[in-house]
């Protein structure tokens, strides 16, 4: 099955503002495979800044399969990745 | 709560970020008193019940983080009443440094049992056959606890099989572990400063973001401006505290970048006091000169130990803490330094303005406070080099982030010095343990040890500074001591400066 590659932008504001609260999120799926009917590898990378907070957006950054998730917490990017994950399932 | 990113973290952070960019800026006092507008924009409310409410309570912040003590609540100023006194590049922070902002307090009951939807009105309720003084009974089809009887023994939520009676504790209170939260006229938290020791743990466990200290990271990148000579001085907890690229080697290049002159390891200090601590421990404690040593790193162990127990207060170490001896180096090396001491700890913004202490420190700010103003000048860790290798400390000394590390450090030398001495070991995480073991030493049963107290639990990587959680930044801490290049402390050439 093809993993999941969500990477989080880990510039300096992004991790002030919770990236690093986010990578942990993301992490802690990891043991709640069988509730959350999680059968795909989740494959997280801590990239260097985006560089989107200097064009005056909000983060922090997450890209999930490449789609940008502005302004993002924990809930959600969990949420955005049981959606994908649920989405295949159908 | 801790450990989790939520909005008070947010808006916290957001407070040091704009004083920084107010400092790098040459903005008039207005502009001050506009920035309650940019963290909280627009007129719906997003954290309380009104915009306004949240704009003052930022304000108040706002006057916090720039070392003003807050207004009072019943007479008319604008917050940036007072301002231009602070806007230079000195400051002594005037008491009290950790502050209620009593309109954001939501007044929390303080500690008491309640009964909660989970009760079933059961046939046993043995509840009230448990309570000893008969404050729990049957009332409307449901238990009831008389909270004037009630002496908060907890014996009905033990036997509760549904979980229905909580312990309901105020979040602040609960964390301080010297008791010194009370309570005003309102019911709302009251610092008593007279026992409060500024471990920092009600700032970082207050769900309503109504407590805060001072800062002066203002007055700091002042400093900086006016060409001053700023030395940093890093506590060993800084490993992983900025982010998975901000490695030692690139923080210690983006300190620099932010204007500072030098960048030093506190790891040195605690090199130099843990050689001094063992030569003491064997001198003063083994042969029962004295009947215990507490280590004197951890300013809010230290004085909590102090103010509990006067009669054992020479038992506490008196050896210069890792913060002031690293000062004295760095005042030695570099004539009319500026040392700022940059540290996962609040209680150490008190210690600096000891009358002992101020010679060799001048700011304190926490890592927190010093990612606002990596934010503010738009620093990149990834743009730095880590080419040049940060080698200044032991791995004893970078032990002692982590709680156990500095009764390791001391045992190392005690062997290595004085082979044939046998050492006992105590040691305590959180302030009210500490007060549990300093009751054991004073009942004598702790005669001849060696007594750690870390006032956070965790130790210094879970103090209310940090960015990271504990368990994580423990990890890194062990991973980067043991990657240094010398194992013991008299390895260490710079504290030899320190002797004479």
């Amino acid at each position: 099955m093809k993993k999941i590659k969500v990477e989080v932008c880990s510039g300096t504001q992004c991790v002030m503002m919770g990236a690093m609260d986010i990578v942990a999120s993301i992490q802690s799926l990891s043991s709640l495979k069988q509730q959350l009917r999680l059968d795909r590898k989740i494959d997280i990378v801590t990239s260097k800044c985006f560089g989107l907070c200097k064009e005056g957006k909000c983060g922090p950054f997450v890209r999930v399969d490449g789609e940008l998730i502005e302004n993002a917490d924990s809930e959600s990017v969990m949420s955005h990745i049981i959606s994908i994950v649920n989405k295949k399932g159908e | 709560m801790r450990g989790i990113y939520t909005p008070v973290t947010k808006i916290r952070r957001q407070v040091f970020t704009e004083i920084a960019k107010l400092a790098y800026s040459d903005k008039s006092d207005h502009d001050f008193d506009e920035i309650p507008y940019t963290i909280i924009p627009g007129e719906i409310p997003q954290y309380r019940e009104s915009v306004f409410m949240e704009r003052a309570i930022v304000g108040e912040r706002l006057r916090l983080a720039m070392g003003m003590p807050i207004r009072r609540v019943d007479e008319h100023s604008v917050i940036s009443k007072g301002l231009h006194k602070y806007r230079c590049d000195e400051i002594k922070l005037e008491d009290p440094l950790v502050n209620v902002i009593s309109f954001a307090c939501a007044a929390c009951p303080p500690n008491s049992y309640m009964v909660t939807d989970n009760c079933r009105n059961c046939l046993a309720h043995p509840c009230t056959s448990v309570c000893p003084v008969k404050a729990v009974s049957i009332v409307h089809g449901r238990s009831h606890i008389d909270q004037d009887k009630c002496v908060r023994c907890g014996r009905c939520a033990e036997v509760c099989p549904y979980n229905a009676i909580t312990n309901y504790k105020r979040p602040c209170a609960a964390a301080c572990g010297v008791d010194a939260i009370e309570s005003d006229h309102l019911g709302r938290a009251k610092i008593n400063h007279d026992v409060c020791v500024a471990c920092g743990m009600c700032i970082v466990s207050c769900p309503f973001a109504a407590i805060a200290d001072k800062s002066e990271l203002y007055q700091i990148i002042t400093a900086i401006k006016n060409n001053k000579k700023v030395c940093a001085a890093i506590a060993p907890s800084f490993i992983s505290q900025f982010g998975p690229l901000a490695t030692p080697e690139k923080v210690f290049e983006a300190i620099k970048a932010l204007g500072f002159h030098e960048v030093y390891e506190v790891a040195i200090g605690a090199d130099a006091g843990a050689v001094e601590e063992a030569h003491h421990y064997v001198n003063h404690v083994a042969n029962g000169k004295q009947p215990f040593l507490g280590t004197s790193c951890c300013p809010s162990w230290a004085a909590m130990a102090k103010k509990n127990f006067p009669e054992y207060a020479a038992c506490i170490s008196e050896s210069s803490t890792p913060m002031v001896a690293t000062g004295k180096l760095i005042k030695k090396e570099n004539e009319d330094a500026i040392v700022v001491f940059i540290g996962p700890c609040i209680s150490k913004k008190l210690e600096a303005s000891r009358e002992e202490v101020r010679p060799y420190i001048d700011f304190v700010i926490t890592f927190e406070e010093l990612m606002g103003m990596m934010v503010a000048k738009g620093i990149e860790f990834d743009d730095y080099d880590d080419d040049q290798k940060v080698n200044q400390a032991s791995k004893a000394g970078r032990g002692y982030a982590v709680a156990g590390g500095v009764c390791e450090a001391i045992a190392g030398c005690v062997k290595e010095f004085y082979p044939e001495v046998e050492m006992k070991i105590d040691r305590a995480e959180g302030l009210s343990n500490c007060k549990k073991m300093m009751m054991i030493a004073k009942a004598g049963k702790r005669n001849g040890y060696l007594l750690e107290g870390m006032a956070c639990p965790g130790g210094c990587v879970g103090g209310p500074g940090t960015l990271t959680p504990p368990a994580k930044a423990t990890v890194a801490v062990k991973k980067f001591s043991t990657s240094s290049e010398m194992q013991s402390p008299t390895q260490n050439d710079l504290i030899k400066g320190l002797e004479e």
